[in-house]
């Protein structure tokens, strides 16, 4: 096993290493060939991966795109109302994810560079608005923030009013920068501060280390952030439900044909509408990243690392009231679920009272199913994640790029429209998965397979391949690299795939209403159902109930695997 | 005691226990009975169960039927399109029995879609020509209806002693200017009613006139049917459109909300339906019976408080009685046909 804290590469490098093959269909079938002669295990491998994603993303897809008929494409077309929800779907997307990149960066700089105080807690934060169900923490947005608000009108006297696209870029930045961060705090955790050092004492201020060393290593995370959050944006339903007023976005049509008039051939073209562009997103981050990607790299390692050079108190200290500032916010809404949670009647009545509790107690087999299923859902999503960035990224296996743009479909279809896709595809044998557990921990898998392979990917681009040349040289096959070289060295990026699987498992929704069944029924489910209902006060418990033991589950794993476990570390 | 956990054998908590004992009796006699009826009944259930009606109302039907036949029930509750679209979805390998509740044109839309069973029931001859498919296809067993949310205590606030809304004219008055919501008909099938609750109410000529006035003193149309009382609760809005169904349990929340029902209202059958190759077709008509009757119906109204069409049903204090509502004639073909037509216009409306 190589020792971490291999001397530091970033020379540039001319060979685009960093992007999968290119070349035709025929080279890339020559190239597979090869891959069978030379290497079993890894031609095996990637056809276990190739077979997976191909049964449960592509075919459900296909079968979704199968539903819609000539007619129904036709009027998605040609209404002026969705030409009009196209443009505003597009304006969001650019909007909320130049905003939430710029959260999420300045958020994982001041965690990972600045070492602003209680950086460990810090991570917390971004978690959070993951966990929740929409329905809940859009009551609480809207009785702090909303006509009659908190906030808004008992704190500040203000006659605002948040409905409109100002308050669903407020709140998409709230609920997506969570995604920029865990990609790019994983990119900066591995860039070795002895670059910055080194810059410095070759006489370079804080500002131009930031700005010609930092940044440009940061850049695959920043780009897959970008891409991520772009996509995320384009498939969002809840936030727009609940804050954008008049304004319409797609992803919101496609679910409303659906859940409002049963309309399942429109609301799958107009859901599959948006993936148009999602791969446009891909091939133009593809295309502008390309020149840079490769050209920067470093190995990660702790070994010889030096502490981050100080960086000057008012910046250190302007982070940290930032990062106090996102997590006050945070801490405000979650304050509000759990003042739900122990009042009577939500936003009207604040006495104390356990009666909201009391009645969700019986739900605790729900509570269990949430956790079960999101746990293994992590898990298996964490390692397929991994693998698959480490064949197309590292190995360069044939047909990486079609691997690559679909591991990043699900992320744009709007949760509705995957679950319904999941049903009409395993509904009869011999793949039939409908009323099993199964189907609902696949749907979270590859709901959130997206960012833990992008996240895996961003920081497998940061790794030199000469370690894993040089383990080559030495005889180990590319897997047993993957396993002694390349795991130990991307084990933050492990970790911060399966919790962010995990947690947004634990809250997932839209596409489980379809595939909870009788005796599999999860706790995001009842919150919704009861939230719907009007029970507010028992979604509210039942939500904070949620929440903590997630969080416990999490801590329970930072105890048992310590520094195995390195999300928490910073 | 611990001589139990000795042998092995889990101690039952005392509750369990009680419900087992009681559960087991009805259970043996229907197994016996059934039994000796047909050899193929022996063999089913659970029934299986979606429920578009809240899970406590759900409940209480469906214990009143295992209570009965000694049929065990399982239920899942979802919104009414998500039910929709995936009884549809499921259709090559159906996972349930029955759809529990919703407005008929949600039941209509799955006849349409040919997932449906046809099971005319003999237990309801008290049914309107309106309030059952004549095939079959679905039959009514409560009534939902529109009626109007108030807060009244912003509404004292604002507009001091004058007096509540009580018709669909006086929701017009321009002091009203951007604090009523309601549901966006584009966004959802029951909203859709309000609009042809109007133009059937007023002819099509006098009911745009009626919802092109009302449309600049609407200040929101969200999307969720759940989203007018909620904001009327919380003060968002003064005023809102929604289901009386949903504005009581708002009330019965704690939520200081008065409602109102104007004359003239429109509403549906809220309805019950087979899903056709479901795995207890046998049970699920028997189940259908027993809603249409008395006891499903009582249970049913005094969790819910909603209205039931069975004459028979004594009311709550809080219910309203189906003779109190005045609904107009509604002509749901008439609604299903103009929808295109309706929509199109009441967006050119708004814009």
């Amino acid at each position: 096993m190589i020792q971490p804290g291999t001397p530091v590469d970033p020379v540039a490098r001319a060979a685009p290493r960093g992007r999968p093959r290119g070349g035709g269909p025929f080279a890339e079938l020559r190239a597979l060939r090869r891959l069978w002669r030379r290497d079993v295990v890894l031609a095996l491998t990637l056809t276990a991966v190739v077979a997976t994603l191909g049964l449960f993303v592509v075919y459900p897809l296909v079968m979704a795109t199968i539903t819609p008929r000539a007619e129904d494409w036709l009027r998605a077309v040609t209404t002026p109302r969705w030409r009009v929800t196209m443009g505003n779907t597009l304006m969001m997307a650019a909007l909320s994810t130049v905003s939430s990149v710029v959260v999420g960066f300045l958020y994982a700089y001041a965690i990972t560079r600045a070492r602003i105080p209680g950086a460990r807690w810090f991570t917390l934060v971004p978690l959070l608005p993951l966990i929740t169900p929409p329905f809940v923490s859009g009551l609480a947005f809207i009785l702090l923030f909303g006509r009659r608000g908190i906030v808004t009108y008992e704190l500040l006297g203000l006659n605002t009013n948040i409905y409109g696209w100002h308050g669903l870029w407020l709140a998409q930045t709230v609920s997506f920068f969570p995604i920029a961060f865990l990609a790019i705090a994983g990119v900066l955790r591995s860039i070795n501060p002895n670059l910055e050092r080194a810059s410095e004492s070759l006489g370079a201020s804080a500002w131009t280390t930031f700005r010609k060393v930092l940044l440009p290593l940061a850049s695959p995370g920043i780009g897959a952030a970008a891409l991520l959050v772009a996509i995320a944006v384009l498939g969002d339903f809840g936030n727009p439900m609940l804050i954008a007023g008049r304004f319409r976005v797609l992803a919101t049509e496609a679910y409303l044909q659906i859940s409002g008039w049963a309309d399942m051939r429109m609301g799958a073209a107009l859901g599959l509408a948006l993936l148009v562009p999602a791969v446009v997103f891909f091939f133009l981050q593809r295309h502008l990243q390309g020149a840079s990607v490769g050209r920067f790299v470093t190995v990660g390692g702790r070994g010889s690392r030096l502490e981050a050079a100080p960086l000057p108190g008012w910046v250190r200290w302007s982070l940290f009231a930032f990062c106090l500032a996102i997590a006050l916010f945070m801490g405000a809404k979650y304050a509000v679920i759990v003042l739900g949670a122990f009042t009577p009647v939500w936003g009207i009545d604040y006495s104390f009272t356990l009666d909201n509790l009391t009645h969700v107690l019986v739900r605790t087999g729900e509570l269990w199913n949430s956790l079960r299923f999101a746990g293994t859902a992590a898990l298996a999503c964490a390692v397929l994640a991994t693998v698959s960035a480490f064949l197309v990224y590292r190995v360069k296996v044939p047909f990486g790029r079609a691997l690559d743009l679909v591991s990043l479909l699900p992320a744009a279809i709007p949760g509705t429209l995957l679950g319904i896709a999941y049903v009409l595809a395993f509904n009869t044998p011999p793949l039939q998965l409908t009323g099993t557990g199964t189907i609902i921990v696949l749907s979270m898998v590859f709901s959130y397979l997206p960012v833990g392979y992008r996240i895996a990917a961003a920081t497998l681009q940061q790794l030199a391949p000469s370690i894993e040349e040089s383990a080559a040289d030495m005889g180990a096959s590319a897997m047993r690299t993957f396993v002694d070289v390349v795991l130990p060295l991307i084990g933050t990026s492990f970790s911060a795939a399966l919790v962010y699987c995990f947690v947004k498992a634990v809250g997932t929704l839209s596409a489980v209403v379809f595939l909870i069944s009788h005796g599999n029924v999860v706790a995001s489910a009842s919150i919704l159902n009861l939230a719907e209902q009007g029970y507010w006060g028992w979604a509210a418990a039942l939500a904070t109930l949620l929440i903590t033991a997630a969080l416990l589950a999490l801590a329970l794993a930072k105890l048992v695997l310590g520094r195995r476990f390195a999300f928490f570390d910073v | 005691m611990n001589d139990r956990a000795h042998h092995g054998a889990p101690p039952l908590a005392p509750r369990t226990a009680a419900r087992r004992a009681r559960g087991l009796a009805p259970l043996a006699l229907a197994v016996a009975l059934l039994g000796s009826l047909a050899p193929s009944a022996l063999a089913q259930g659970p029934l299986l169960v979606y429920s578009i009606i809240q899970e406590q109302d759900a409940a209480a039907i469906t214990s009143a039927f295992t209570a009965a036949t000694g049929i065990q029930v399982q239920t899942i509750r979802a919104s009414g399109g998500e039910i929709v679209a995936r009884v549809i979805a499921e259709a090559s390998s159906p996972r349930a029995d029955i759809v529990l509740g919703g407005a008929s044109n949600l039941h209509i839309a799955m006849t349409n879609a040919g997932v449906l069973d046809a099971y005319l029931t003999d237990a309801a001859p008290y049914l309107d020509p309106g309030q059952r498919d004549a095939d079959g296809y679905w039959s009514g067993f409560y009534l939902t209806a529109l009626g109007i949310g108030i807060n009244e205590e912003r509404f004292r606030r604002q507009y001091g002693d004058k007096p509540l809304p009580e018709t669909w004219e006086d929701l017009l008055d321009p002091e009203y200017a951007g604090e009523i919501v309601m549901t966006d008909p584009i966004a959802s099938s029951t909203a859709y009613l309000f609009l042809q609750t109007q133009l059937q109410r007023l002819g099509w000529d006098d009911g745009w006139a009626y919802l092109e006035a009302l449309a600049p003193n609407v200040g929101q149309f969200p999307t969720s049917g759940s989203a007018p009382p909620r904001m009327v609760g919380t003060g968002e809005y003064i005023l809102g459109v929604a289901f009386v169904h949903s504005l009581s349990t708002t009330i019965e929340q704690g939520f200081p909300v008065t409602l109102v029902v104007p004359p003239g209202t429109g509403g549906e059958a809220g309805s019950v339906s087979i899903i056709a190759g479901g795995p207890n077709p046998d049970l699920a008509r028997q189940f259908v019976d027993f809603v249409m009757g008395v006891d499903a119906q009582q249970a049913f109204t005094d969790i819910s408080l909603t209205t039931p069409l069975n004459p028979d049903v004594v009311l709550p204090a809080a219910a309203i009685a189906r003779a109190s509502i005045e609904m107009i004639d509604f002509d749901p073909e008439l609604a299903g046909s103009q929808r295109e037509e309706t929509l199109r216009r009441w967006e050119a409306t708004l814009d």
